[in-house]
């Protein structure tokens, strides 16, 4: 067949009732784009005899190592059907020919990459499924069948690869059927499953609405009977696969041959005298033919008699003796005589060959050409653009199914809703196109590469002598006047439209180009972004104006997430190649250039601003495989940041993130996604080396309800204190005297000026979850500049709150000590650490009040609080000054040192607070932040100040610092303290047959699970854990893996949770040492994680260099 | 008593080899200190050593190893512990007033002068390197993106300076050094993480403070002139001293500053867009 011309498809796209928009779908290896090829070959792009082998739509170079698709491509292919076969007989006109644009899309089959199998079925209104002979259903085959059925695209059975049941499993015909029977059956009983599923929810739903509207009248008149379960009454037969239906297609990819029973029928129809129609009918199934009546029997009329059924025997069979006479036996004269019987031409060259498979192929090609079945069945059961739209686009922009009557739009709507249901190509209605995802194209690949680079080129070199100008303008009127250097920026504005008309179109494409080349330097010249696009309705021109809306659109907002973009480029897509075109009308597949700065992943665009959203592509699998990214060098940090954009926005399923931290997080769906997300950074978008780990798990650090064991404190105490700091020196912890309650530190400065008393305390597990929670409401409240009356009162409610969560926690006997908890919340003083954090830092000194937290703690509040409170405040003030310091400022005055103020808490407040938030940011035990611990400051003394010096009571300030941050982590240790694990909520689904490796996994990595249900109407069980974020690393993989991919996990993170082991803890008693041993044969976890952390962060860690002293190696190494 | 690893420190030394072929192999009688690490100490005159294992006397001193077998190769105090000479009664008597060896030793291992192993020391210098970069990785942020660098890129940049890590100087001595030339240099964009701080200053001194504490203020967020001067700034930590001074000196004490934080960094995660 001679190569299609590009004009050819541009005529075609015009006509959407010769358009067909079909993507290939099927589990991994089942022969997805061998099949393209021989699609691909029909229309002169490969040679056929490459075809099977070239796979041409694996463009990328690990596609092709890998021998597995990795994106989804689209091309479009030209499809002839001369309908002289059908009709010859009859009409006698035998060049009836109908021509089809048929846009293909092959999408990749591994389960990390579902998301483009989501964004392809998007597009598209029908699909090929493939099946695997051999294999049968696959997990991803349920995948994908589940894809179609939710975006509504219209199936069509493949099951490929039946050579393989000749050759390989060396079936008779007969066992072929059967295998081929059962592999139909469990397809169909899939969709089985998908469809009474569905109806269910129908069912509750409706349910649901009924028992709402009775609970709304109230009457007593009971409607039992009007909820009828629909799934009993609703027919589903049209939804199955069946070979006599015309929607199963039997096939052999790699050896270029398909076909459906309707091409055996009409063959036989002649032959048998029997009619096509029944023929058709009984050419798969259960029906036998009698050789002496030549009448079709079923069952029945068999009467024990063992002839073979139909099917096998006019097909399978002649299959059979085909591949057995050219593969098998190589057996020539037979050969011959079947190329005759089947009427093929076989070249003399091809007949002589040795290779046989070639030589089959030759045949069978011709035979039964596997294009021309496939895309014949695909114009016949694959509705058109407009009959599918009508079908789909309701459930697309209505997703909740709360389609309203059309009457009751308003009336653009209405036009705009027409329009794009019945898929109107004129140019007077609305234009809808729908972008499901970006990719990038190295330049090159662009048909028109060279203008582009020349542009660019050329307005860089317009740019650059704009600038040019502008500074020599500058500094012209630098030698004027003084002022111009600081309005050098006026100056330059001023010049850049005074200066001559060559500027000019610099300024003008200032919006569409300036933003873009900060943050996209030299890279993008190389790579582009290009959206794969469908249009909806009207015509899409280059040069147009459309606005881009982002999925979370809302015609209601018209101004979020819009923004305006003059289509610049459209594209013919042709696999790897992509060829220019001016417009597009309504029903195809193209891709749109220049969108790269206005669309992230997927957006809709159109000409209204009334057009909803299409939405996001639901993406099936969430991205779970979490890794940080780093340079290896570290100045390549801007190119690693331009990469990560770009990456982001070419891939439809990876998220990026820069986290507090500041690790630069990508996540992905899975391994092998991670692999080319990587391979993608290094040698298209950021072009660096890059370096890969886990990324750093948070830990938090609380304390439990038991005293420390008094056998560790005194080295753990050594420990703790950490000599990063000179000023930890300068204080000297005192010993606990032992009358005083468990967690309570005394931390004096060496020269006995100032005293401070901390008592530590764990905070009831509710008070810390409300705390947590509420970070939000905290961080309002503290950084709110300009604290209004409301401000103030929702500072108060919150005090109300906590108030009231306290009060529960005692009622719940959370709490013993009543008295301990009294009027915590009146003589609160800050929340640490970052001053919104789950940890309470409370006045205990006796004789010093403070006003309210949260008049206290708004940082800018200070206006509102001198202007409210000032003078109580003031006479608080000075009557603790009073009672705590009078006899100490008389004897001042006496010393005759007046100019001395008097030293006293208020002064150290600050001070205190800040100790108290590093306390709380840094806990002891592995530099983590604490959580869940209220400080109580006991006592606050400055002793003998007056024979102080100056400069040690200047330098006290920075020394009450670091006295209160050692006396929180003493007073945090006084208790056994314990880790928090950073949990992820994990939810999965699995069959009941995977159910207990699922568990294994689960439990190998510390996880716990919660509960474990039945999805109604389905054979999936949905099974909720918590798992250490700690031990996740490389989960999804394993678990996977584990299953052979038929658990799917997704993970949240949902929090800390505390592990209740002492990090601490060492066997002491005599049983334990027993069962145990001195050092504990099994490992500490508590401890091994906050080793983990310290080594991490170079702090001290608490581990032998070498075990065995003596077992050093004693000779020298020469 | 004695371990098989030193039998040689004090056996006389008995030439094995004459009259036997040289193919054989034969204890050498010379003294091969491999796996010895001796610590000293000078007292009363006098030079008394102890013999040990390598890279376990800070162990011993940090209190990670308590068992004091797995630290001395012998319990006998030395002279001279290459030579094998054994530190006698009297000296031991007149130096330390008493004969309890176990007590000597003991104070030995604690003050003397030891030779540092060469696993302890690269742990050593390893930990040290590692807080320094933490300490960095704490101290500054990129100003791009306003959150901090991780300790492995520190590390990195550290490794591109040529850094070299001395022992003898604490972490955050080193860690300021790093920041200095990682500036200098601009391997990475880096700046220190500046505090934020509230200053409230009574009213009518506001102007003339203000106008002293300007230099040492990197930014100005936010000034109020009520009653009372308020103020939030930035500032680079290292002038927090110098402001407060500047500050309770101005205002004899009554002008206040809080710190509102302690590292102005971003401190949420943020989804590329």
């Amino acid at each position: 067949m001679p190569a299609i011309t590009h004009a050819q498809l541009v005529s075609l796209q015009k006509d959407q009732h010769k358009i067909r928009n079909i993507c290939i779908l099927a589990h991994v290896d089942h022969g997805k784009t061998t099949l393209s090829d021989s699609l691909l070959a029909s229309n002169g792009i490969i040679s056929s005899k490459l075809s099977g082998k070239v796979r041409y739509l694996d463009s990328r170079e690990d596609e092709q190592q890998r021998g597995i698709t990795m994106k989804s491509s689209g091309i479009s292919l030209y499809f002839k059907i001369v309908k002289n076969l059908i009709d010859s007989a009859k009409q006698e006109s035998s060049t009836v020919a109908d021509e089809y644009l048929v846009n293909l899309i092959d999408s990749p089959g591994h389960v990390d990459f579902s998301s483009e199998v989501s964004t392809a079925s998007r597009l598209c209104d029908g699909a090929l499924v493939l099946v695997d002979a051999v294999e049968g259903v696959c997990t991803q085959t349920h995948t994908v069948l589940r894809q179609a059925w939710m975006e509504n695209v219209r199936p069509v059975l493949v099951l490929n690869k039946i050579d393989r049941l000749i050759t390989e499993l060396k079936l008779t015909s007969s066992e072929a059927y059967i295998h081929l029977n059962k592999i139909l059956e469990q397809v169909n009983a899939i969709m089985g499953t998908f469809y009474s599923e569905s109806m269910m929810q129908e069912d509750a739903a409706r349910y649901e609405a009924y028992q709402a509207k009775r609970s709304m009248t109230k009457h007593g008149k009971e409607e039992e009977e009007e909820i009828e379960w629909r799934l009993e009454h609703q027919d589903d037969s049209t939804l199955y696969f069946s070979p006599d239906q015309g929607n199963v297609i039997f096939s052999s990819a790699i050896d270029g041959w398909a076909f459906r029973i309707e091409q055996f029928a009409q063959i036989y129809a002649a032959k048998l005298g029997i009619k096509e129609e029944l023929l058709r009918r009984v050419l798969w199934g259960d029906y036998y033919l009698d050789p002496k009546t030549k009448r079709v029997l079923g069952h029945k009329g068999l009467k024990g008699r063992p002839l073979k059924p139909m099917f096998v025997q006019f097909v399978l069979d002649n299959l059979w003796a085909l591949y057995d006479s050219v593969l098998e036996t190589n057996d020539r004269e037979k050969v011959e005589k079947i190329v005759k019987a089947l009427n093929v031409k076989v070249l003399p060259r091809d007949m002589r060959s040795k290779d046989s498979r070639a030589l089959l192929q030759a045949i069978m090609s011709q035979w039964l050409p596997l294009s021309s079945s496939v895309l014949l069945t695909v114009i016949e059961k694959i509705p058109s653009p407009g009959v599918a739209q009508n079908l789909r686009l309701p459930k697309i922009l209505y997703p909740k199914g709360n389609q309203p009557e059309l009457a009751s739009l308003s009336e653009s709507r209405r036009a705009f809703e027409t329009a794009i249901y019945n898929c109107d190509r004129s140019d007077d209605v609305p234009v809808v196109a729908y972008v499901s995802k970006m990719f990038s194209v190295s330049a090159d690949m662009l048909p028109t590469n060279r203008r582009v680079q020349l542009t660019a080129e050329e307005m860089r070199e317009r740019r650059r002598a704009a600038i040019a100008k502008q500074q020599a303008a500058i500094s012209k009127g630098e030698t004027t006047s003084d002022k111009a250097v600081e309005s050098g920026h006026i100056q330059l504005d001023d010049s850049g439209s005074a200066e001559s008309a060559e500027t000019g179109p610099v300024v003008l494409q200032g919006p569409t180009d300036t933003p873009s080349t900060p943050e996209v330097p030299e890279a993008p010249a190389e790579e582009t972004l290009i959206g794969f696009a469908r249009i909806y309705s009207g015509t899409i021109r280059v040069g147009q104006t459309f606005q881009v809306l982002g999925p979370k659109y809302d015609p209601a907002f018209p101004t979020r997430h819009r923004s305006a973009v003059t289509i610049e480029k459209l594209y013919l897509m042709m696999g790897r190649e992509l060829q220019e075109l001016k417009e597009v009308p309504a029903g195809n597949v193209f891709g749109i250039g220049g969108l790269g700065q206005h669309v992230l992943k997927s957006a809709t665009l159109s000409s209204t601003a009334e057009c909803p959203s299409f939405g996001g592509v639901r993406a099936d699998a969430a991205p779970i495989v979490r890794v940080a990214l780093e340079p290896r060098e570290p100045n390549q940090m801007g190119q690693l940041i331009d990469g990560l954009r770009l990456l982001n926005q070419a891939d439809p399923c990876v998220e990026v993130y820069l986290q507090e931290t500041g690790e630069h997080v990508i996540v992905c769906a899975g391994e092998l996604h991670l692999e080319r997300c990587l391979k993608d950074l290094r040698e298209r978008f950021a072009k660096i080396d890059i370096q890969v780990s886990p990324p750093i798990v948070p830990f938090r650090e609380t304390v439990s309800t038991f005293p420390a064991i008094p056998l560790t404190l005194t080295p753990n105490g050594q420990k703790v204190e950490d000599s990063t700091d000179p000023l930890d020196s300068a204080s000297r912890p005192t010993e606990v005297a032992t009358s005083l309650p468990t967690g309570t530190a005394i931390v004096q400065t060496p020269d006995k000026l100032c005293t401070i008393r901390v008592r530590a305390v764990p905070l009831p597990s509710r008070v810390t979850a409300y705390l947590e929670n509420q970070s939000k409401t905290m961080r309002n409240i503290v950084e709110e500049r300009d604290v209004s009356v409301e401000q103030e009162g929702s500072g108060a409610a919150f005090i109300r709150k906590l108030k009231d969560v306290f009060d529960e926690a005692y009622r719940e006997n959370e709490i013993k000590d009543k008295e301990l908890w009294n009027g915590v919340v009146e003589r609160l003083w800050a929340f640490g650490p970052k001053r919104i954090g789950p940890n309470l830092l409370v006045n205990n000194v006796p004789g010093y009040e403070r006003s309210p937290w949260f008049r206290s703690a708004a940082s800018g509040s200070g206006r509102s609080r001198t202007r409210s409170d000032s003078p109580t405040e003031e006479d608080e003030g000075v009557d603790a000054e009073e009672t705590l310091n009078t006899s100490i400022e008389e004897l001042s005055l006496d010393d005759g040192h007046i100019e001395r103020r008097v030293p006293n808490i208020r002064h150290y407040e600050g001070s205190i607070n800040a100790g108290f938030q590093l306390a709380t940011l840094q806990g002891p035990l592995a530099a983590e932040p604490m959580m869940g611990v209220a400080f109580l400051l006991e006592e606050f003394t400055i002793e003998g100040w007056q024979e102080a010096s100056e400069a040690q009571l200047s330098l006290l300030s920075g020394r009450v610092i670091s006295m209160l941050k050692d006396a929180c982590r003493q007073a945090f240790l006084g208790w056994s303290p314990r880790l928090m694990l950073a949990m992820y909520s994990c939810d999965l689904q699995a069959p009941a047959e995977v159910l207990g490796k699922v568990y294994a996994v689960l439990a190998r990595r510390r996880g716990r699970i919660l509960s474990e249900e039945m999805r109604e109407g389905t054979p999936f069980f949905n099974i909720k854990s918590m798992l250490p974020v700690v031990e996740s690393f490389g989960f999804a993989d394993e678990i996977r893996k584990r299953t052979s991919g038929a658990a799917s996990p997704q993970l949240i993170f949902s929090g800390f949770e505390v592990l209740d082991i002492d990090p601490f803890w060492v066997p002491t008693t005599e049983e334990e040492l027993e069962d145990l041993g001195e050092k504990a044969d099994r490992e500490n976890l508590a401890k091994k994680y906050m080793e983990g952390v310290r080594k991490r962060k170079g702090l001290l860690v608490e581990k032998k260099i070498v075990e065995h002293a003596e077992k050093q190696r004693t000779l020298k190494i020469k | 008593m004695l371990k098989k690893e030193c039998w040689n420190l004090l056996g006389p030394s008995i030439d094995y080899r004459s009259g036997m072929s040289s193919n054989i192999f034969t204890p050498v009688n010379q003294v091969r200190l491999t796996n010895v690490s001796v610590v000293r100490l000078k007292k009363g005159g006098k030079r008394f050593e102890v013999a040990c294992y390598k890279n376990k006397v800070l162990e011993w001193r940090n209190n990670v190893e308590t068992d004091l077998d797995n630290v001395l190769q012998t319990r006998t105090v030395f002279v001279n512990v290459s030579k094998g000479q054994l530190a006698n009664k009297e000296d031991l008597n007149k130096a330390f007033k008493t004969t309890d060896t176990d007590k000597i030793i003991l104070e030995i291992l604690r003050k003397g002068e030891l030779q540092v192993g060469e696993k302890e020391r690269t742990q050593q210098l390893g930990n040290l390197s590692r807080d320094i970069a933490t300490t960095v990785a704490e101290k500054c942020i990129n100003p791009d993106t306003k959150r901090p660098y991780t300790v492995t890129m520190i590390e990195k940049a550290m490794a591109d300076l040529h850094f070299s890590v001395n022992p003898n100087r604490n972490a955050k001595q080193q860690a300021l050094e790093v920041i200095k030339q990682l500036q200098e240099k601009q391997t990475i964009p880096i700046a220190r993480a500046q505090m934020r701080l509230r200053v409230a200053i009574p009213g009518k001194e506001g102007k003339r403070v203000k106008e002293k504490i300007s230099s040492l203020i990197e930014s100005t967020e936010d000034e109020d002139w009520g009653d009372e001067y308020e103020l939030i700034c930035l500032i680079n930590p290292g002038q927090f001293r110098a402001l407060t001074d500047v500050v309770q000196k101005e205002t004899k004490g009554r002008g206040q500053i809080e710190v509102l934080s302690i590292r102005d960094t971003d401190d949420r995660d943020e989804a590329f867009a």
